[in-house]
């Protein structure tokens, strides 16, 4: 049966094929992270302008329109020529820019939210690199953006953007909280942080924990759409009050690489959601019959998570500042800490003091 | 090849923490602080301790250089070039880290990292096989300095006889106290 653990090796037997060709086995170590880094870029920049569709499409059909219909079959290449334009236009700089911080600022954004697709496992075998410390590294590295979003705003020298980049470090900053307490249950009760385990865990347990975390999972999607800046959570670009925050002087390749590292964004808080919730590349229980490979369950449990983040930005109106506050603050930490509190007590009462 | 990563890491952080404190532009400051801090997490990973090297990144870059950054972007005069970078306390300032410097390094000779053999060396020697692998066999055994992972520093810190415990729990409560002040010193109205 094809499974991705099957594909990888067979790739790692021809890259091993080819470095003894080569005479260079003993680099090997150091080619392998290279390349698997590479394939992950491909496959993202491909995917997210699948998203960019998709996204298009689903608001299309919550406002009863069509959507993009005009270049290729459905619109599906439309993406593509909208990334050869901003590719090929022209670069507006504002003139007091600060120079260098501007130049790096879509840069770190886009790395950082790239790094956290590295240690998602697609399938058994199927990672980049499978940290142990896997969901901590993927909340660690993602806060990148926020400087990045920072220094954007700052070095842009425009108060609108100014205002955008202060408002979206308050909020990514309060969301990051409730995101960090709502995986707590989850590695509580798995005892490993490493993605893959999690997922190991959830296929000898038999269930999925969604069903015990529902608490855990509605704060971890909620959080993740704020930190990802999407509606109804994206009052850092809020275009009717700030023009476009903290990306308003940015235009082209610059203004793609923001784009490009929020999509990124929302498809590795969705892949997180899936691997720690919904049981990774295991099959769904009753359609078990179907016999499709991890890889593939992965991605359908992805696009759907993904689609759901999606219809929460074409449903929800915006939230006011002092209202995201105190949603942040007063509702979702409370009820996070609550979350890891009975857990932990119900898991002591189930399993007992060796609970594992 | 692996004493080569440890200085390009080492000579990133220290470069910028001599940036952060020359340079006279204060957001700039902040930028490379936040450099020096993610070169300091490099410097973790290098020893093996890959929680440590998370967790730098996650309060470190993430949260305290952002609120630095919030801090000088919400005070007057912080893009003055000419504004002084020392006041009258810079002598005893020197004295204080110069001491704490003698205190580091006394502390670091006596690691037991001193002369033990970095794990990747023994990677980068074999010809063959799963690296991460290699890696895993060569800090297997328990008292091996380089054994950094999360399950290790949780018994280091915790087990009662490690005598560590007592601390870590008084260090939580301070954070908490510190937490509440906060939040008492920002209410508005003293009710």
């Amino acid at each position: 049966m094809l499974t991705g653990e099957n594909i990888v090796q067979s790739v790692a037997g021809l890259l091993n094929w080819v470095y003894s060709q080569l005479g260079i086995s003993a680099l090997a170590g150091f080619i392998n992270p290279i390349i698997s880094s590479v394939v992950m870029f491909g496959f993202i920049s491909v995917f997210v302008m699948f998203l960019v569709w998709m996204e298009r499409k689903v608001s299309a059909h919550m406002q009863s329109r069509i959507g993009p219909n005009r270049v290729g079959p459905f619109g599906l290449l439309q993406t593509v020529a909208d990334a050869i334009k901003l590719t090929t236009k022209e670069d507006v700089k504002p003139v007091n820019r600060d120079k260098i911080p501007y130049y790096i600022a879509p840069i770190i954004a886009f790395v950082a939210t790239f790094m956290g697709m590295v240690v998602i496992p697609f399938d058994k075998g199927m990672v980049v690199q499978d940290l142990n410390v896997g969901i901590l590294y993927i909340i660690a590295i993602t806060g990148f953006t926020v400087i990045a979003i920072l220094t954007a705003g700052w070095s842009s020298n425009n108060k609108f953007a100014l205002l955008g980049g202060f408002r979206s470090a308050a909020q990514i900053i309060s969301y990051e909280v409730p995101l960090v307490l709502s995986v707590v249950p989850i590695i509580m009760i798995t005892g490993t942080l490493s993605l893959t385990g999690i997922v190991e865990y959830q296929e000898k347990a038999g269930y999925w924990f969604i069903f015990p975390q529902i608490v855990a999972f509605l704060i971890f999607i909620t959080s993740a759409t704020a930190e990802a800046n999407r509606a109804p959570f994206d009052i850092p670009e809020a275009e009717s009050e700030l023009i476009g925050g903290f990306h308003t002087e940015y235009s082209g390749v610059k203004f793609a690489m923001f784009f490009l590292g929020e999509y990124i964004a929302v498809v590795v808080s969705s892949a997180v959601a899936v691997t720690l919730f919904l049981g990774g590349w295991l099959p769904v229980a009753f359609l078990g019959f179907l016999h499709l490979p991890g890889f593939i369950w992965f991605m359908i449990k992805l696009v759907s998570v993904i689609y759901v983040v999606m219809a929460f930005r074409w449903t929800f109106p915006r939230l006011r500042v002092d209202q995201l506050m105190d949603f942040g603050w007063k509702v979702l930490i409370p009820f996070s800490i609550l979350n890891i509190l009975v857990t932990a007590a119900v898991w002591l009462f189930l399993y007992g003091k060796g609970a594992q | 090849m692996e004493n080569m990563i440890f200085y390009v890491i080492a000579g990133i952080t220290v470069a910028s923490a001599l940036m952060a404190l020359t340079v006279r532009n204060l957001f700039h400051c902040a930028l490379f602080l936040a450099m020096a801090m993610f070169g300091i997490s490099g410097v973790f990973l290098y020893l093996n301790s890959d929680f440590l090297a998370s967790v730098q990144v996650l309060i470190y870059v993430g949260a305290v250089t952002v609120i630095i950054i919030f801090g000088i972007s919400l005070t007057r005069n912080m893009m003055d070039e000419r504004s002084k970078a020392m006041n009258h306390q810079f002598l005893f300032s020197i004295v204080v880290a110069l001491l704490l410097s003698a205190v580091i390094i006394a502390a670091i000779q006596e690691s037991p990292f001193v002369g033990a053999e970095h794990p990747m060396s023994l990677m980068l020697s074999s010809t063959t096989g799963d690296a991460s692998q290699q890696l895993a066999a060569n800090i297997a055994s328990p008292d091996h300095p380089f054994q950094g992972g999360v399950a290790y520093l949780a018994g280091a810190l915790l087990r009662p006889e490690n005598g560590f415990a007592f601390a870590f729990e008084f260090v939580s409560i301070l954070l908490l106290s510190a937490l509440v002040g906060a939040i008492v010193i920002a209410r508005k109205d003293p009710a």
